[in-house]
């Protein structure tokens, strides 16, 4: 009887060590965004040169939207283009003219529906993978194909690099998976000489 | 000291030059490199640098790369980003 009761205290504590952790976690994780953007804007005030601080104002844009969008299956494409310009903002600091970036998208299409962050998703792919100096830039396209698809095109200069392999290819299997369990359709790789394209459909905004 | 950097990110070379220049007129950045590729050709054609600063993941590559090519003695600092 002592042993059992003793054993029930002893599972007591620890459910209730679990209930103190799982909410620490809850509360970290509640307090680490705002952290990150208070500190994001208090650093903004401290700098003075304006592209810097426009660096740091795309990088709190670039946060808040992964932040707000990570429970939506679908946000309207105004606002992955956005983000996306955001996000291209801070590769082109970091790679300057070595990263070419051309984003033609009809405003006919803005309130179309995608999964969060596939255009993001897309444009680190093609960084990572392919080569981007001054003499040789990577070039991206975005624009809306004659079947109502997204694309996002880049110039191919793959990496060869020895130690590595060139790609488990999770990335991209993971948008694709992604794609149809979303939206039930399929999404389109194109590989040629000196081009790779990606192209996604878009989803009415009733869907 | 006659020192070469290679590294891909224009903003970070830059940095590093100012901040070699910065420690003494004895020192030269000889070039910024910016490839395996650019750099295996540099290795070709110039005298070694007294030392070299170099990041490892490079725009085609890893640094490493281009000492399995270049066989040239000299010192060598990799770095990281942090």
């Amino acid at each position: 009887m002592s042993a059992l009761s003793q054993q029930s205290r002893l599972e007591n504590a620890r459910l209730k060590q679990e209930n103190l952790q799982a909410r620490l976690s809850l509360l970290q994780e509640q307090i680490s965004p705002h952290f990150l953007f208070n500190s994001l804007g208090t650093l903004r005030t401290m700098v003075q040169e304006p592209p810097a601080r426009e660096f740091i104002q795309r990088l709190s844009e670039v946060y808040r939207y992964l932040l707000g969008s990570r429970m939506a299956d679908m946000v309207e494409l105004k606002a992955e283009l956005d983000f996306t310009q955001a996000y291209l903002h801070i590769l082109r600091e970091r790679f300057e003219d070595a990263l070419i970036a051309d984003i033609q998208i009809p405003a006919a299409y803005y309130n179309k529906k995608i999964p969060p962050a596939t255009l993001q998703l897309l444009i680190e792919n093609a960084v990572k993978h392919n080569v981007a100096t001054i003499e040789t830039p990577l070039r991206i396209r975005i624009f809306v194909d004659g079947a109502d698809r997204l694309v996002v095109s880049n110039s191919l200069q793959r990496k060869t690099v020895a130690n590595e392999s060139p790609g488990t290819g999770t990335g991209l299997s993971n948008i694709r998976e992604r794609y149809r369990i979303l939206t039930g359709s399929d999404i389109s790789i194109k590989e040629e000489v000196d081009g790779f394209s990606v192209s996604v459909f878009l989803l009415d905004s009733r869907s | 000291m006659n020192i070469l950097i290679i590294e891909d990110e224009a903003k970070t070379a830059r940095e590093l030059k100012e901040m070699v220049q910065g420690l003494g007129s004895g020192l030269q950045v000889m070039d910024i490199l910016p490839t395996v590729k650019t750099a295996v050709d540099w290795f070709q054609s110039h005298p070694p640098p007294d030392l070299v600063l170099s990041d490892i993941q490079l725009a085609d590559g890893l640094c490493f790369d281009i000492f399995r090519t270049v066989k040239v003695p000299l010192r060598l600092t990799v770095s990281t980003t942090c």
